[in-house]
């Protein structure tokens, strides 16, 4: 097939983040993109993740905020929460994002197509528009382009668990999704899941007075981050009781009265009720009905396997975003869709006749995914970020490593503001060239320092450039620079 | 031919009984006075002389072993020492009626029949024979350590001297020893004498026997071969192979009837009950008693009998019988000759697997204290006489000793002479100087006639393909080395699957069933294993032999055959063996997953093999009429892509004279600049497309070489052509994993890092079965994977669009699947 019979340069299945973002990046390389699509664009990002959830949290973070308040002089009424106001100006926003988002399509001239979409072979995809609304005269059409990217995001995963299909389908376990749009308050909510989802929910609705208990299987909540003192996020988590090193051994009830049976490491079993049972165990792949099994499209684990260029095992395929498995973060989304339009793309831009003399053919193309720079945030009470390694999981990589840790209270601006809080900040560095590596944050303000570790990663700076920067007084982000200078990067030994 | 022998239904579907021919068991019976009259008391005092000299060899390699010394003499020996203490008579026995025309070929546990044969040998040679074999033998080194010891009082003497003491050197690694130390305990042996390769796998000595045997009948020679193989090797399929080889009917009934029939081999089964720890009749078998397989073998069973070998005169009488069956070409012949070994199957054998009581039993029933009572009742020898032989022989024993432990006298070989010996690189017209046996002269051959009128360059004036009607192909190339060949060398054979009348499955021999007689080219059974081991025992007698397996996937029948067998016997006997043989195989197309590998690469790792791929008529020609004046054993790749496809390079065509191709040198087929691709094998035509691509659509000029030989092979032009395009593809049909071309990518990598601008990329076929004809181009390398290869790995293509997935991140994914 010649290049001139394709349709496109690009489509694209799936318009969330990785979906909408590479199909801008494309186009504003004079790509002819096609994104297909069953959603509204933007994604769970949107729709029922990251955007919704900062609405909710930011009203709840006020709500409970009062205790400390109090020690600075500032005392008010327990506040009222009108659940139907807060969540029609939850629905304003999406809205608004969704409708921005399409706009940015429109603009860069994105063929849009809603529907679902197969691919049926390497550079043709089928859009079946049968269910879609808008375009029911369409029933299913293909798509030819030199590339596909698939960006087809996750779902809610359902673990085993005895009676938790049919509560799902009944009403009586919700997901985040369902939870967002929920218009009541429940007295008695059980979250199964201590990850990020289940703890960011927990904290909402302990921070909004109802009565929380957090599930989970693994023996400390939050346990896939690496290198944060929980000791210290749980110390300063609003009223709730962790159930840690409990499994969910059955679910029974209908909506507002369901039934748990628990069973504790010690093998004791009790059952809890609760109003509303929010499931929040993980996120996996959506990939049912995207690839036929015949392509023979290799994965890992349950994601598409992705090399560092986003190139899947097909040739001229890459997929992007949740759907890889490798991280289920939008941010990680954005840039991986940037580096698989840049590894699509790159050479097009020296299309002037020469012949580039590349070392290594497209081996050694820069833009490449650091998956290890994926900086990431729990918008919990107080904030938990991180970015890079902790001291523990440099040494698996083949690095000494060495940290410091401070509190945030050496910042006078975050001791300033927060009467009670006694967050921390560590930085690790490797021993001897002094490289940064990571930097791991519990405390107000956290959500705001992990892209400054970022860009220094990125860089691959030095404990030096950190002591050397002047950072803005009073500010919280000077307990980064203090760590820095806190940090002993000629110490003898590394630390384990 | 065997249309003239019609296979009737009537016949077949006829009831019937199907009869066994008898098998004795221990049927010799001592008469000492006709024994006298035969053998004379000299000859029969000597029995005992010869049992005792490997009685006391072997007790004093067992007190190396466990002591650290004998006699005083102190040595620390590290290597193997299977001995065979408890075995003498039956070695001797064997050895007693063998002349030096008779060949043995043996097994891990044979110093006793090496010294029995040489032994036998010795009073069997005049002295002026013996004393030029001494001096010839590794231009006199062994001798001239020998003269350093004891002084001989007579030829003879000197002779076992000589014997003792250049197989304990064989033993120790010294380069005095009968193969320069490069064969060892297992594998030493003494050619002149009679004495063929011993063999550490067990039961490799079965087949090679018969293709010994097979250059015997042949080539009119005279004597039988002996395959002395253990009870246990019964259970190797080789084993069985070499039998049906053995017994085909084809030599009796369609065989010219000068030839004599069946090849004179005698496989002599030494039973001493266990294969290493397992107990055969009993545990590991279920035949009871061994010489039972007979049976299974012809109508005549094989001639089969179980024999005493406690009893040196049963066993002669045994060999003697068999060895005037084996000359009227009435074989194969199995003996079944019991035995027991008293020792451990090694020094650190504990025994474990039986019991004291039974050792005690053999022991107290041994065949040399036996032997001896006879002598001396029968008065064939005193018993003062006796005991002088044993002074003798320990004296001899400890004089072998102490020179082989001597570094002075018996120096190691120094590491990089083996390099020198494992290609004899002795190319040769012919094996034997007589007319070789034709059915026809010259041009009558009805496929000459036919080649006469092919176009020998296979292009048109606008360099479109001819019609494969009129085009001399790659098959008529090889066609023609072969008959030249056939037409010079009167040892050459050739047999394998379908060879006569069918002219083999992709027809390279049509023609030559009207060109030769029977014994010259034949269908062999369907057995790989004996196919490639009778190849290898009909090279080292001194014939050139070809054996054809058909499919590559079929060498997998005969691995051990091929990798230790015929790639290993040159070197390991430092060069005194040759193995002009050569093995054709050919990598299948549309057959499916065991039809259609490329095994040059695992071939091509084992050291001693030279490697042939040629992918054009005029190579294929070139590089046969090359192997076949070779004395080397060489692997001969075809492709059942190349078969029909005409010369396409070189101008003018194939040439109807004869002409070699120089040794592992590659080829240039297209002159470029900016890429090179170097190929192995048929896919050098896609490599051209793909060259035609990067030339068309991106304005790169690639140079194409076809490396033509995997081993030798010269590295100098490839590098030559990377220091000019700085950029190297390489390709064939092997699996991308541990395909040889690995090797040669990390070598060119080494010899001109400066010069590449990539890493080298190798593009093989995945690492998967081979699927359905019409799935192929999923698994053979294509000219698209080539294109992609250089675009993901080696300089980028503006606007290209890919077909495969050629990027290092599917590399390192397929390298962690193990896909």
């Amino acid at each position: 097939m010649g290049t001139s019979a394709l349709e496109y340069d690009l489509t694209i299945v799936g318009g969330g983040p990785a979906g909408y973002l590479a199909a801008c990046r494309a186009a504003a390389r004079g790509k002819r993109v096609a994104l297909v699509t069953d959603q509204p664009p933007g994604g769970v990002c949107l729709a029922s993740g990251c955007i919704p959830t900062k609405t909710l949290l930011s009203v709840a973070k006020y709500a409970a905020g009062r205790g400390a308040w109090r020690a600075m002089g500032l005392t008010y009424a327990k506040p009222k929460i009108d659940m139907n106001a807060l969540i029609d100006y939850k629905d304003k926003t999406v809205a608004a994002l969704q409708s921005g988002v399409a706009t940015l399509l429109r603009r860069h001239k994105v063929t849009t197509y809603r529907g679902s979409g197969e691919l049926a072979a390497p550079g043709r995809v089928i859009v079946d528009s049968s269910g879609a609304a808008d375009r029911p005269e369409v029933a299913t059409r293909e798509l030819g382009s030199r590339y596909v990217l698939l960006a087809t995001g996750s779902q809610a995963l359902i673990p085993p668990i005895p009676g938790l299909p049919e509560c799902v389908a009944n009403g009586a376990v919700v997901t985040s999704a369902e939870a967002l749009a929920a218009r009541a308050l429940p007295g008695r909510v059980i979250v199964i899941g201590g990850g990020y989802i289940g703890m960011e929910f927990a904290t909402f609705y302990a921070q909004l007075g109802c009565s929380v208990r957090v599930v989970e299987q693994a023996a400390t909540i939050l346990a896939g981050l690496r290198g944060v003192p929980l000791d210290v996020v749980t110390a300063h988590l609003p009223q709730m009781e962790l159930l840690t090193a409990h499994t969910v051994t059955a679910i029974a009830g209908r909506p507002g009265a369901a039934n748990l049976t628990v069973r504790a490491a010690t093998g004791a079993e009790t059952t809890l009720e609760a109003d509303l049972v929010l499931l929040a165990a993980g996120r996996v792949p959506r990939l049912t009905g995207v690839v036929p099994a015949r392509l023979g499209l290799a994965t890992r684990g349950r994601g598409i396997h992705v090399d560092d260029y986003l190139q899947t095992n097909l040739p001229g395929v890459y997929a992007a975003g949740d759907c890889t498995g490798r991280s289920m973060l939008a941010h990680a989304a954005y840039r991986m869709a940037e580096v698989a339009v840049d590894h699509m793309f790159r050479l097009d831009r020296s299309r002037d006749g020469t012949q580039p003399r590349l070392a290594a053919g497209r081996n050694g193309w820069p833009v490449r995914m650091q998956w290890d720079q994926v900086p990431w945030v729990v918008f919990t009470t107080p904030e938990i970020a991180g970015c890079g390694r902790c001291a523990q999981d440099a040494a698996t990589v083949g690095r000494d490593a060495v940290s410091a840790t401070v509190a945030m209270r050496t910042s006078g601006r975050y001791l300033a503001e927060h009467p009670e809080e006694q967050g921390c900040l560590t930085l690790v560095a490797e021993r001897g060239s002094g490289t940064l590596l990571g930097m791991r944050c519990v405390g107000s303000g956290a959500s705001e320092l992990a892209h400054t570790v970022a860009v220094l990663l990125y860089e691959r700076a030095t404990v030096d450039a950190l002591q050397s920067a002047i950072f803005p007084h009073p500010t919280v982000s000077e307990v980064l620079r203090e760590a820095a200078w806190a940090i002993d990067t000629n110490r003898r030994t590394a630390e384990k | 031919m065997p249309k003239a022998q019609v296979v009737t239904p009537k016949a077949a579907r006829k009831p019937g009984r199907v009869t066994i021919a008898p098998i004795p068991v221990n049927a010799y019976r001592r008469d000492p006075a006709a024994e006298i009259a035969h053998y004379g008391k000299d000859r029969l005092a000597r029995v005992y002389y010869d049992m005792r000299t490997i009685r006391e060899f072997e007790s004093m390699l067992n007190a190396i072993k466990m002591h650290g010394a004998y006699a005083g003499i102190e040595y620390q020996h590290g290597g193997p020492a299977h001995l065979s203490i408890g075995q003498e008579s039956a070695a001797v026995g064997m050895a007693l009626n063998l002349t030096v025309d008779d060949l043995i070929f043996g097994s891990h546990r044979s110093h006793g029949e090496i010294l029995a044969k040489c032994y036998r040998a010795i009073t069997d040679l005049d002295e002026a024979t013996l004393e030029a074999t001494m001096r010839g033998y590794l231009d006199g080194r062994t001798l001239r350590a020998v003269e350093r010891g004891r002084t001989a009082h007579d030829t003879i003497d000197q002779a076992e001297d000589f014997i003792l003491y250049a197989t304990l050197a064989e033993i120790f690694g010294r380069e005095t020893g009968v193969n320069r130390g490069l064969g060892g305990s297992m594998h030493a042996f003494f050619a002149p004498f009679g004495s063929m390769p011993n063999n550490a796998i067990v039961g490799g000595s079965a087949d090679i026997a018969v293709g010994a045997a097979l250059f015997k009948r042949v080539n009119r020679k005279p004597g039988i071969v002996l395959a002395n193989i253990g009870d246990a090797s019964a259970g190797c399929g080789p084993v069985w192979e070499a039998l049906m080889l053995a017994a085909m009917e084809q030599y009796r009934t369609l065989w010219p009837e000068a030839v004599g029939g069946a090849p004179p081999v005698l496989f002599n089964f030494f039973n001493n009950f266990y294969g290493m720890g397992g107990q055969t009749a009993g545990e590991t078998m279920g035949f009871g008693v061994l010489a039972r397989l007979g049976a299974g073998v012809n109508r005549e069973s094989a001639h089969a009998e179980r024999v005493d070998g406690y009893d040196p005169l049963a066993v002669a009488d045994a060999i003697a019988r068999k060895k005037e069956l084996l000359l009227q070409g009435r074989g194969p012949a199995l003996l079944d000759t019991i035995t027991y070994r008293v020792s451990g199957h090694s020094p650190s054998d504990a025994s474990s697997y039986r019991t004291r009581e039974e050792i005690e039993a053999w022991q107290t029933a041994d065949a040399i204290e036996s032997y001896r009572g006879y002598l001396i009742e029968n008065k064939v020898a005193s018993d003062s006489q006796l005991a002088t032989f044993d002074e003798r022989i320990e004296a001899k024993i400890v004089n072998a000793l102490k020179l082989a432990a001597d570094l002075a006298v018996s120096p190691r070989p120094a590491g990089e002479t083996i390099g020198g010996y494992m290609f004899s690189n002795a190319p040769r017209d012919r094996y034997d100087e007589r007319d070789p046996e034709l059915l026809e002269a010259g041009d009558a051959n009805p496929r000459v006639a036919q080649l006469l009128r092919k176009e020998r360059f296979g292009l048109d004036a606008d360099g479109k393909p001819l019609s494969k009607m009129k085009t001399f192909a790659y098959r008529d190339a090889l066609f023609e080395a072969m008959l030249h060949r056939f037409r010079i060398d009167p040892t050459m054979v050739a047999y394998g699957e379908e060879n006569r009348d069918w002219g083999g499955a992709f027809a390279v021999y049509r023609g030559l069933t009207e060109a030769l007689p029977y014994h010259r080219l034949f269908n062999a059974s369907i057995s790989e294993a004996a196919i490639v081991g009778s190849g290898v025992g009909y090279a080292l007698a001194g014939g050139r032999v070809v054996v054809e397996l058909m499919y590559n996937d079929f060498m997998g029948r005969a691995g051990d055959e091929i990798f230790n067998q015929m790639a290993k016997w040159q070197s390991m006997s430092a060069g005194i063996l040759t193995m002009p043989l050569v093995v054709r195989v050919s990598v299948g197309s549309k057959y499916g997953a065991q039809h259609s590998q490329d095994w040059s690469s695992i071939v091509a790792h084992v050291p001693g093999l030279k490697v042939y791929v040629p992918a054009t008529p005029y190579d294929a020609k070139g590089m046969l009429n090359l192997a076949l004046r070779g004395s080397d054993p060489v692997v001969f790749f075809e492709s059942q892509r190349l078969y029909d496809i005409g010369e396409r390079f070189v101008s003018g065509g194939v040439p109807a004279r004869y002409y070699e191709i120089p040794e592992g040198q590659p080829v240039v087929r297209r002159v470029g600049s900016d890429l090179t691709i170097a190929t192995v094998g048929a896919t050098l035509y896609r490599a051209l497309e793909a060259a035609d691509t990067l030339r068309d659509r991106y304005g790169l000029q690639a140079e194409v070489i076809d490396l033509r030989f995997v081993n030798p092979l010269d590295l100098e032009p490839i590098e030559r052509s990377v220091r000019k395009t700085g950029r190297l593809v390489l390709a064939g049909d092997a699996v991308e994993r541990g395909s040889f071309l690995h090797a040669v990518a990390s070598n060119v990598t080494q010899l001109a890092f400066d010069y590449l601008d990539a890493p080298p990329v190798v593009v093989g076929s995945r690492n998967w079965i081979t699927p359905a004809y019409e799935m192929e181009q999923l698994f053979f390398p294509q000219a698209a994977w080539i294109v992609d290869a250089v675009h993901e790995r080696i300089v980028p293509l503006p606007n290209h669009r890919v077909a495969t997935n050629q990027s290092i991140g599917e590399l390192r994914r397929r390298s962690a699947g193990g896909v």
